[in-house]
């Protein structure tokens, strides 16, 4: 479903990766390693359409995804490096207001329930610039609960600043949804096992 | 070698300073012709005596400063949807020398108004509009110099380049109107008298040599510009390329 | 396309309205610049009318320049601008709801305490109505193509000083169109056209402006 083909991307001087070739069927997961500015944060990107590479192309179910992007990036979730919260709203605000955009319109309650089995239930109605960064973190990561319909999830260092028991609690969902068919494809600093199908990719 | 080949910055760096070298030879000739024109051939105007001659500097300048402005976006636009960066660098080539004549423009302008209306600046209509045109070009190169990527700065300028573009006739007519409301001074010749031939050969000449330059000046730099980013290619260490 | 549009904008207004100190400030500035200006000429109040509708459209304009940051920038910081380019709404009507939330929290506020500014300068009922009415018609575009600006330099420095570098000369029309329809009442000429090419700018604005700020914020997320 996702074809990379001999992509390669600079920055200023620095050759960043070139001819980059991998591809991914239904039901798959990639790890994507490497040393700080190796240029992971970059291939997201480059993959989910937000940046054009410098050569190559990346192609999903056979078309370029710059061609199409507005018809990509429905079948694409993306949590970045940023939590992508607004800091003077709750929790449970963020989600509410931040969903309709992704297609999703959840009720109150099935925000709450999400947020409650994230462990949340305590600061879910609190402005979230006085939760600590692993909370802002499984805030930004509840938004998975309601993202099953699509299907290629680009998660830029999703289990950074979170405990063990939110580390085994994301693996579980993300394991899931490549059980039902879904893919993704997520950076990662440390040696990582939970994900036991994933296919393993180091830049540098 | 085919025509399509000079649309790599590598294949146009030596045809550049071929053309840069033609389009010199030219405007050194029709500068000299036309100024011959316009200080020695053409008459003395009955109302405006001697001084009027600056026109031939005043009205060529004005004439550049728009059409590079045009020439400048269409290459910007043409680099933003074919995604070509010597499209792109032409543009930024060519955007000093636009800024150029029109601050020339500006400056004979002034020295035109002087001796007619007794001070160095009226708010003339097209006066007005030739120092919003400079606001563009300086806006251009501005936004240009604070991006430090230079594909973002090429796209993100191009933008720019063609939200000016729409606007000038708008900004224009709306300067007009302004003026007119007003009853404002207007720094004209064209209105006062009708125009000997030779004073409209004198301009035309003028408008060439002017346009020869500008291509001239901006293919050298365009060349500058094509060394400073295409550093690293690596066809630029051979002998074809650096000086 | 319904529910995105109008949850992005109450999202908008909701944080606007947990940070009035935004509005509060943008106002407090409309209100010391316009009261600069009777203290350089003089408080002599036939100087005051002359200027008056210029100063405070001008007034205006620079509180559109100053709160134009406000647009894009924090989204761009924390990463929601992200979501909105990866949406799958179409990113010019997300641009329109974004820029619609901040003229009613930046521009609309202006439009009202204007009149308040006129009676200072010893402006006329009619004139006064003529400021509200320009003003309402033209903060809007000054919005729509400020926001140009902003999505242009995202991220980049050089930061306000840029944007209005960038910006004013395509505020000048909007300006001459405004103001300069309240002095022609006040010369006795009619003001139809001015208006109406007021409202032309403003369709036009809206039909136009949403596409180049989406292009360039795609380009700033590049």
């Amino acid at each position: 479903m996702l074809d990379v083909r001999n992509l390669g991307f600079s920055r200023g001087k620095n050759i960043l990766f070139e001819a980059l070739n991998f591809s991914l069927t239904s039901s798959s997961a990639m790890r994507v390693t490497g040393s700080n500015g190796s240029g992971k944060t970059t291939l997201l990107r480059l993959l989910s359409g937000l940046s054009r590479p410098d050569q190559g192309m990346v192609c999903w179910r056979g078309e370029s995804v710059t061609k199409n992007h507005s018809e990509f990036v429905k079948s694409v979730n993306f949590v970045g490096h940023d939590d992508g919260l607004k800091k003077q709203l709750t929790a449970a605000e963020n989600l509410r207001f931040t969903l309709p955009l992704l297609g999703v319109s959840p009720s109150a309650k099935d925000v709450d329930l999400a947020l409650d089995a994230a462990g949340l239930e305590s600061v879910k109605n609190r402005p979230v610039m006085h939760l600590s960064a692993g909370q802002k973190r499984r805030v930004a990561l509840s938004r998975l609960d309601f993202m099953s319909h699509r299907a290629l999830w680009i998660l830029d260092e999703p289990f950074t600043s979170l405990d063990v028991a939110a580390i085994s609690s994301l693996a579980e969902k993300l394991n899931k949804h490549i059980e039902s068919g879904g893919l993704v494809i997520f950076t990662t600093h440390q040696s990582f096992d939970m994900i036991p199908q994933a296919v393993s990719l180091v830049l540098d | 070698m085919s025509f399509w080949q000079y649309s790599s910055p590598q294949y146009f760096y030596p045809l550049a300073k071929k053309m840069a070298i033609v389009f010199f030879v030219l405007a050194a000739i029709l500068t000299v012709w036309g100024l011959y024109i316009g200080f020695f051939v053409a008459p003395t105007d009955f109302q405006q005596g001697e001084s009027y001659r600056i026109i031939f500097i005043h009205v060529p300048a004005a004439w550049m400063s728009m059409l590079i402005y045009l020439v400048m976006s269409f290459w910007a636009a043409v680099g933003l949807i074919m995604n070509t960066r010597l499209s792109s660098m032409l543009a930024q080539a060519l955007a000093p020398t636009g800024a150029l004549m029109t601050f020339i423009a500006l400056w004979t302008g002034a020295f035109w108004g002087r001796p007619t209306w007794g001070a160095w600046w009226v708010w003339d209509a097209r006066l007005t509009s030739e120092l919003i045109l400079l606001f563009l070009y300086i806006g251009y190169m501005a936004l240009r110099a604070s991006i430090e990527d230079p594909r973002r700065a090429d796209r993100a300028s191009a933008i720019l380049a063609l939200v000016g573009v729409v606007n000038v006739p708008i900004i224009y007519f709306s300067v007009k109107w302004w003026n007119t409301l007003h009853q404002g001074a207007s720094v004209s010749f064209t209105k006062s008298s009708s125009m000997a031939t030779s004073m409209l050969t004198g301009m035309l000449v003028m408008a060439l040599a002017f346009w020869m330059y500008s291509i001239a000046v901006s293919l050298v730099r365009v060349r500058r510009i094509i060394r400073d980013r295409e550093a690293n290619a690596g066809w630029l260490t051979e002998s074809s390329g650096v000086r | 396309m319904h529910s995105a549009f109008l949850s992005l904008l109450r999202k908008e207004l909701l944080l606007a309205f947990r940070q009035k100190t935004d509005v509060v400030t943008v106002l407090f500035f409309f209100l010391i610049v316009s009261s600069l200006f009777p203290l350089a000429v003089g408080p002599e109040l036939s100087t005051l009318k002359i200027i008056g509708p210029g100063v405070i459209w001008v007034g205006a304009l620079l509180c559109s320049l100053l709160a134009l940051h406000r647009v894009f920038e924090s989204d761009f910081n924390d990463g929601s601008l992200e979501h909105l380019v990866l949406s799958g709404e179409p990113l010019t009507i997300l641009v329109i709801a974004k820029v619609l939330a901040h003229w009613l929290v930046t521009g609309l506020p202006v439009v009202i305490v204007a009149p308040l500014i006129g009676l200072q300068f010893g402006l006329s009922q009619a004139s006064l109505v003529l400021l509200l009415g320009t003003l309402f018609l033209g903060t809007p575009v000054l919005s729509l193509i400020g926001s140009i600006g902003a999505a242009l330099t995202l991220g980049v420095r050089g930061g306000a000083a840029l944007t209005s570098i960038l910006i004013l000369p395509f505020y000048v029309p909007i300006l001459i169109f405004g103001a300069g329809a309240v002095v022609a009442d006040l010369q006795g000429l009619t003001i139809e056209g001015h208006l109406s090419v007021l409202l032309a700018m403003l369709c036009v604005s809206i039909a136009l402006a949403p596409l180049a700020i989406a292009s360039a914020i795609k380009i700033a997320l590049e």
